[in-house]
């Protein structure tokens, strides 16, 4: 069937070309160096180390137990989330969106380090409110936390998109036949919503299990993998264990996610099926908006207060000496040219990955969910790769790879591009297939029955579909890659830094109020090109407008 | 027509990865290589304070500095990775003995800078060439002098004091196996008792402190957020701090406290055109001017002879130093941190 259609081949080809080289090539070679000695001989005795010497087990046990706490609790809150503010009347929508959204616009760590602020011995709230002298904030609890509002975005765009893109009208048939809000909401909805809370559940676990910047503040005694593979790389200057040790967490990143694909394959979730779509039936029970508001409310509350504190850091003199208000922060921004120049190439480097990534993963999850061909579990397992593995692991991957000839791209922005598509690809890909498989293949079919060929049916007809997940898809590259750390710590180059690597080194001088500052620019960056990205998806194309209670 | 279209937006995805990339590589060849020279610096240092650094000397010699900056581990991290094709020519920062293991795994290059006649007598070694040293700092107590007033003592004057039990769950110091300053003070306690003692001491010390951060930095800001009464850290840290406002004193411990010197270094292997600028870039540092920088903004140790040290800062006399070994200091890493963790780590519960 693919020999007829040379083009889908030719893309299939080019796709899985670049997947190879940019998701498993870094890898494999990492790996290979982590078996090589310094002469270039096969050697295991990192690996023997690591596993004799080290805290591996402890470390990889305390990862996947937080990532499983925090994946549920960032799944279920990400759901609530995206329930109400798609099926219910509830006010303020709007505003509670943009909230949520908060959390993903930031760097990781700077929730982790109002936590610090708020609650540590001397914090805000837990010694000048409540008058406790000895609050320890470090450990599993804050980590759970922390890790739980800085990921349940992640889950609530991706649970939303495919909440937008369900058909209402099964939901509407069930209450017509006589069931309840809650017998609706258990025998249609949530099923419905499966493999989407599936995915999100598999997408916030990864992220946990690779995220470095909350445990490297927070964990204290708590031994994560990422922080252990960290300190054996910088600290005791041993690239082949720590990299090792950070490669190990594919395992069960990768273990998740085949469970949830085995789970999600063998079920059907069509409900767009080209029939004509009644209205949302919107729920206005009180007793049912109320406390879904209560909540949303609570939620956004203690976000707020968080990104609160951090505003309120940057904008006075020296926290904790002299708490007058001042602009000194952002006066030295505007005035040092490595911060300007910094800001300019994240925008920049951002503004370039961002349609690279989506348009990746769109097409990427179109082949995955609509077309059958050799590979394509290939393509589905590396896309994934680059989000699963810790940053630092991802970043040590690329300068070994593509630091000679034929591939040589160490110092350039293009290895920076490469780096900020294939970690947030992912993403992309899920959001991409979770609304796809709400979507009938007839639909398709019928266009290209009607004349049309692969590209202008996926243009025409699976991409506005796929409208809400692009516009997540976008958002999230762009907001990743205005973000990341820790991948791109050994990819920046005289020629091209990055904001986060200027936050990151104003935290360790201890500049807490200019890495404020950093921040809340950066924040208010993204914001905007929020903003304006959701104007653009939405006009072009065109119909199903947001409706606004 | 279908092909076409498809060929059309493979071929959007790879140019324009490729084409950010030629920009990317444009905007270097721009002039800056032919007529400019030119110097690719990694630094540890505090940004602030390398690019004071970096400005003066393009002033002084009209060499233009480009740099990143990441930690002394991210910096040796990255040579090793691009050591195919190392991507800078100076190492600004790192101690003796993270040069060392550097210069052993093959990262570094042998240079002797004319300038190191200038160099104080007892710190002219440079063991041939591998590193090139530019300053001392050294390993301090920083207390915060309120909370101090609150425990009615004293700041402590010798790790002895440090042991107080009003100073329990009161100490803060970095994990020596993340942070180059813990591991100064680390290895200085075991070399100004003795490797066993020292960890006898350590099991005691670590009744007292509160986290062992991962940042070197961090125990200082905690000093002074109030999260801790002592930080165990670096001078220099702690001056900077002190500087911003922050109500923290000094002190050294009198049995002898460990310091660092801090290098400055040729990467091996680093773009042939920036040699003669990566060099030039070296010498200056060790010029006057530079140490001046050093000590009156920076509160660095010069060891520049010439050069007088910061009013504001300790007399470099009065402190009284280890006779701090860094090679035995830099071979025994693995195995002392190992004893650390089993020893004194897995002894007792660190967070109160």
């Amino acid at each position: 069937m693919l020999l007829q259609q040379p083009g889908l081949l030719l893309i299939i080809i080019a796709m899985l070309l670049i997947l190879i080289i940019f998701c498993i090539y870094p890898v494999v070679r990492l790996l290979i160096t982590c078996m090589t000695d310094t002469d270039g001989n096969f050697d295991l005795s990192s690996i023997r180390y690591v596993l004799e010497k080290t805290n591996i087990g402890t470390a990889l046990i305390n990862s996947i137990r937080l990532g499983v706490v925090v994946a549920v609790l960032s799944t279920i809150i990400g759901y609530i989330f995206a329930f109400s503010l798609n099926r219910t009347t509830m006010h303020g929508k709007r505003f509670f969106h943009i909230i949520a959204m908060l959390p993903i616009l930031s760097p990781p760590f700077v929730i982790s380090l109002a936590v610090i602020l708020l609650f540590g011995r001397s914090g805000i709230i837990s010694k000048q409110i409540l008058g406790i002298t000895n609050n320890n904030v470090y450990g599993f609890t804050s980590l759970v936390v922390v890790q739980t509002l800085a990921m349940f975005p992640l889950a609530y765009l991706n649970l939303k998109g495919v909440m937008e893109s369900m058909d209402s009208s099964v939901e509407n048939a069930a209450r017509s036949l006589g069931a309840g809000r809650l017998k609706t909401f258990l025998s249609v909805t949530l099923p419905l919503s499966l493999p989407a809370i599936l995915s999100a559940f598999l997408i916030v676990f990864a992220k946990s299990l690779s995220d470095f910047g909350n445990p490297q503040v927070l964990a204290g005694d708590y031994a994560v993998l990422s922080v252990s593979a960290y300190t054996q790389i910088t600290g005791l200057y041993n690239l082949r264990t720590g990299s090792f040790m950070a490669m190990s967490i594919l395992v069960p990143s990768m273990l998740a996610f085949f469970i949830q694909k085995f789970w999600v394959s063998k079920k059907s979730f069509v409900t767009i099926t080209g029939k004509p779509v009644g209205a949302v039936d919107y729920i206005s029970e009180k007793h049912i908006v109320y406390p879904l508001f209560i909540l949303c409310v609570l939620l956004t509350a203690v976000i707020i207060l968080f990104y609160g504190t951090v505003l309120w850091v940057s904008l006075v003199k020296t926290w904790g000496v002299d708490m007058s208000l001042s602009l000194k922060n952002y006066q030295f921004v505007a005035s040092s040219g490595s911060g300007k120049k910094s800001l300019g190439d994240t925008l920049i480097l951002s503004l370039i990955a961002m349609p690279i990534t989506a348009l990746l993963g769109m097409g990427i999850s179109y082949l995955l969910v609509r077309k059958k061909f050799f590979g394509r579990k290939l393509m589905e397992i590396a896309s994934m790769i680059p989000f699963a593995i810790p940053g630092i692991a991802l970043g040590i991957g690329y300068v070994v790879s593509f630091n000679s000839p034929p591939l040589l791209l160490t110092g350039t922005a293009a290895i920076i591009i490469a780096t900020l598509v294939f970690r947030t690809l992912s993403v992309g890909v899920e959001a991409g297939s979770n609304s796809l498989r709400q979507v009938d293949k007839s639909i398709e079919e019928a266009s290209t029955i009607l004349g049309a060929n692969n590209f202008t049916t996926f243009t025409r007809i699976s991409l506005p579909i796929m409208k809400s997940a692009l516009f997540s898809g976008l958002l999230n590259a762009f907001v990743r890659s205005m973000t990341s750390v820790s991948a791109v710590i050994f990819l920046v180059s005289v020629k091209w830094n990055l904001l986060t690597v200027s936050i990151m080194s104003a935290i360790e001088s201890n500049k807490l109020g200019l890495a404020a500052a950093y921040c809340v620019l950066l924040m208010g960056i993204v914001l905007i090109a929020m903003l304006v990205l959701e104007l653009l998806v939405n006009k072009g194309f065109g119909k199903r407008r947001r409706r606004n209670a | 027509m279908k092909k076409a279209i498809t060929i059309l937006l493979v071929m959007i995805i790879t140019l324009s990865m490729v084409f950010a990339g030629g920009s990317g590589e444009k905007g270097s060849s721009d002039g800056t290589v032919e007529q400019k020279k030119h110097v690719s610096i990694y630094t540890a240092n505090v940004e602030e304070e390398a690019i004071a650094y970096f400005d003066q000397f393009t002033k002084d010699t009209g060499i233009e500095v480009d740099y990143v900056r990441l930690s002394a581990g991210e910096c040796i991290t990255r040579m090793e990775a691009e050591k195919a094709n190392p991507q800078v020519s100076v190492l600004l920062g790192g101690s003796v003995d993270t040069i060392v293991s550097a210069y052993e795994k093959g990262l570094i290059e042998k240079y002797t800078s004319p300038n190191m006649e200038y160099i104080v007598d007892e710190y002219k070694d440079n063991m041939d060439g591998i590193y090139t040293p530019y300053s001392l700092v050294v390993t301090c107590f920083a207390s915060n002098t309120k909370l101090l007033d609150q425990l009615g003592i004293p700041a402590p004057t010798s790790w002895e004091e440090l042991l107080r039990p009003e100073l329990k769950g009161n100490v803060c110091m970095a994990h020596p196996a993340t942070s180059g300053a813990a591991y100064t003070a680390f290895s200085s306690i075991l070399q100004c008792f003795s490797e066993e003692e020292g960890f006898d001491y350590l099991k005691k010390l670590n009744d007292s402190i509160i986290q062992y951060t991962k940042a070197g930095a961090a125990p200082i800001r905690m000093a002074g957020l109030e999260e801790t009464t002592v930080a165990v850290c670096y001078d220099l840290d702690a001056h900077t701090i002190i500087n911003e406002g922050y109500d923290l004193v000094i002190t050294y411990p009198s049995e002898g406290t460990g310091y660092e010197i801090s290098c400055v270094s040729l990467v091996k292997g680093g773009p042939a055109e920036e040699q003669e600028a990566a060099k030039a870039f070296i010498d200056w540092m060790l010029s006057e001017k530079a140490q001046e920088m050093c000590t009156q903004q920076f509160y660095r140790y010069p060891l520049n002879k010439n050069v007088a040290v910061n009013p504001e800062m300790k007399p470099f006399d009065d402190i009284k130093l280890l006779n701090y070994d860094f090679i035995w200091s830099g071979q025994n890493k693995v195995r002392l941190l190992e004893r650390f963790e089993n020893e004194v780590r897995s002894s007792a519960n660190v967070l109160n």
